[in-house]
């Protein structure tokens, strides 16, 4: 069970995941501080919220993984495997969300590690390789330069990321995602 | 064409990837504002803003290039010393698509600003500015080519593509002028990009470029010389393009017409003249009708100074809310022009007793009450007239 465990580590460089968890934290807690930039305060504040997508998609580069005959093949279920999978991802996102520094918060960054997780895992299943990864790196960073109205004013409504801790439809909307990007990446079974 | 560049062409990535550009492109331009199509030079500098969205994209895509690429090299019996022309050609071009589908991208939003309104054709100052949003683009397409050719991994793609974002960010948060390749927030009337600016940011991205192809591919050192010459043009464009602004004045084409106030509108406003004087009119009579004198002139350009002369501030917005625009224009003619542009706390105090009865005497003119200034305002626009 441990050597299969190692095992799986190994496989799903998981050490390279937490190398990359341990920079995003590095980076919140450099975004933490008050940051006196001219004109630009608001830029930090709309840019902290979206670190987490880089430890999800650090995680998420193992999830095409399962399609590879090596791995349809192999002794152990499927499905656990998958769902493994998935915890693992959940559990990179927690730590990050517990340990958030400071100022950040963990809640908001939850919610957006489980909205791009799920969107990842979506994009795993349905399109090529690297399309799910910039996504989860890209779609960020649109909402950021589209969504953010400016110092004082609310973010557009579809800039799920950027919503404050208040937002319901944002959560929802995170929730949906997550379950609907799990159940479809858990639930397919890829054909040797 | 000779048949490898063509080949090259053909088979790159960057090719399907062009709707891909011009979508992201013109979706950053269009779904943050259209004020800047009121003006030419605005809509063409705002659109260069695209680059901090498009750089990671084009990363992105140099990356997994590279990727694709990458394991078919060895099979392709290529000189020793090919690889950095090889990587070099598959790198230009990828970047000749992204390039070709920018500039496509910049025609619709040039042909949409015609369409808008504007009389204006691009001047030459407009064409020199697209040079440094492409040496952009170049540069961040040859640090992705040259990751994932180094690194073919899947990982690769979105940490090169996080860290291009994470970086251009950082750049602008401390303000370095030679990332800022366009993008501006309030209207450009009587500004325009500055040439120096644009040459030196250009030359140290063709320098930076070089070196991350040269230095980078597995046959790095092969070429000393070139390579100091490249590091010596990057530090002298650190430092050309190093400035605090990456605009400056500019000539202003202005268009007067009317008396008491004589209405100067830079030619690229005329089309939206009659918006502007329509509610102004009706203002300045009912000022008339409580004993106030009009302004003598209210203009666009920003260097026209003297009593009686009102800057006419954020004129983009007259769609909007023309009383915000009308009001700013005349509390601009009442406060005064003195020459000193910092006021002493009491000149503040003035203008702010002036510019607050200004806009409440605009929406009471709308409703038909309007009443005389009272003495407070009336003193205050005397002081400041006088630039006590």
């Amino acid at each position: 069970m441990i050597r299969d465990l190692v095992l799986l580590a190994r496989r799903w460089r998981v050490g390279r995941t937490l190398a990359v968890l341990a920079l995003a934290w590095t980076a919140l807690w450099f975004l933490e501080p008050p940051l006196r930039v001219p004109g630009r305060e608001h830029v930090v504040a709309v840019v902290w919220p979206l670190v987490v997508a880089l430890p999800v998609a650090a995680s998420l580069d193992s999830a095409s993984l399962f399609a590879e005959p090596i791995e349809i093949l192999a002794r152990r279920s499927l499905l656990l495997r998958k769902v493994a999978h998935v915890l693992l991802t959940a559990l990179v996102v927690g730590l990050l969300a517990v340990t958030a520094p400071g100022a950040t918060d963990g809640g908001i960054l939850a919610r957006n590690g489980a909205f791009l997780a799920g969107l990842g895992y979506l994009l795993a299943v349905v399109a090529p390789r690297p399309v799910g990864a910039i996504a989860v790196i890209l779609l960020p960073a649109a909402m950021w330069i589209l969504g953010s109205r400016g110092p004082g004013l609310p973010p557009a409504w579809w800039a799920v990321l950027l919503q404050g801790t208040g937002s319901r439809s944002a959560s929802v909307a995170a929730v949906v995602v997550a379950g609907l990007g799990a159940a479809t990446f858990v639930g397919t079974a890829e054909r040797p | 064409m000779r048949p490898p560049v063509r080949l090259a062409l053909q088979r790159s990535l960057g090719k399907p990837a062009v709707p891909l550009v011009i979508a992201v492109a013109l979706a950053n331009f269009f779904l943050r504002t259209t004020d800047p199509l009121h003006e030419l030079t605005w809509t063409m500098y705002d659109y260069h803003f695209a680059t901090v969205l498009l750089g990671p994209v084009v990363a992105a895509l140099a990356c997994w290039e590279a990727i694709r690429l990458a394991p078919a090299f060895p099979m392709l019996e290529v000189p020793r010393d090919g690889e950095h022309r090889f990587v070099g050609l598959a790198w230009a071009s990828l970047t000749a698509w992204v390039i070709a589908a920018y500039l496509v991208g910049l025609v619709v939003v040039v042909a949409v600003a015609k369409l808008y309104g504007t009389p204006r054709w691009p001047a030459l100052v407009d064409l020199v500015a697209i040079v440094p949003p492409l040496g952009m683009l170049a540069l961040v397409a040859a640090i992705g080519f040259v990751a994932g050719w180094r690194r073919p991994s899947w990982f690769v793609v979105p940490m090169i593509a996080g860290g291009t974002f994470a970086v251009v960010i950082g750049a602008y948060m401390v303000q370095m002028a030679f990332v800022r390749v366009g993008g501006a927030t309030a209207s450009l009337v009587g500004l325009a990009p500055r040439p120096d600016v644009a040459a030196a940011q250009a030359i140290l991205y063709a320098g930076s470029t070089y070196l991350v192809i040269e230095l980078l591919s597995r046959d790095a050192g092969r070429r000393p010389a070139s390579v100091a010459a490249a590091i010596v043009v990057v530090v002298a464009g650190v430092f050309l393009a190093g400035v605090d602004s990456t605009l400056e004045p500019a000539a202003l084409d202005l268009v007067c017409s009317g008396r008491d106030p004589e209405v100067c509108l830079s030619v690229e406003y005329e089309p939206w003249r009659s918006q502007f004087e329509a509610p102004l009119d009706r203002f300045l009579e009912g000022l008339e009708h409580v004993g106030v004198a009009p302004p003598a002139r209210l203009t666009q350009a920003r260097d026209d100074l003297g009593p009686g002369v009102g800057f006419i501030p954020a004129l983009y917005r007259i769609e909007d809310d023309p009383g915000g625009v009308v009001t700013g224009a005349v509390s601009n003619a009442f406060v005064g022009r003195c020459a000193s542009a910092a006021r002493t706390p009491e000149e503040l105090d003035r203008v702010f007793i002036v510019v607050d009865w200004v806009e409440t005497a605009y929406h009471r003119s709308v409703n038909g009450r309007l009443q005389g200034p009272p003495d407070a305002v009336v003193q205050a626009i005397a002081e400041l007239e006088s630039c006590r």
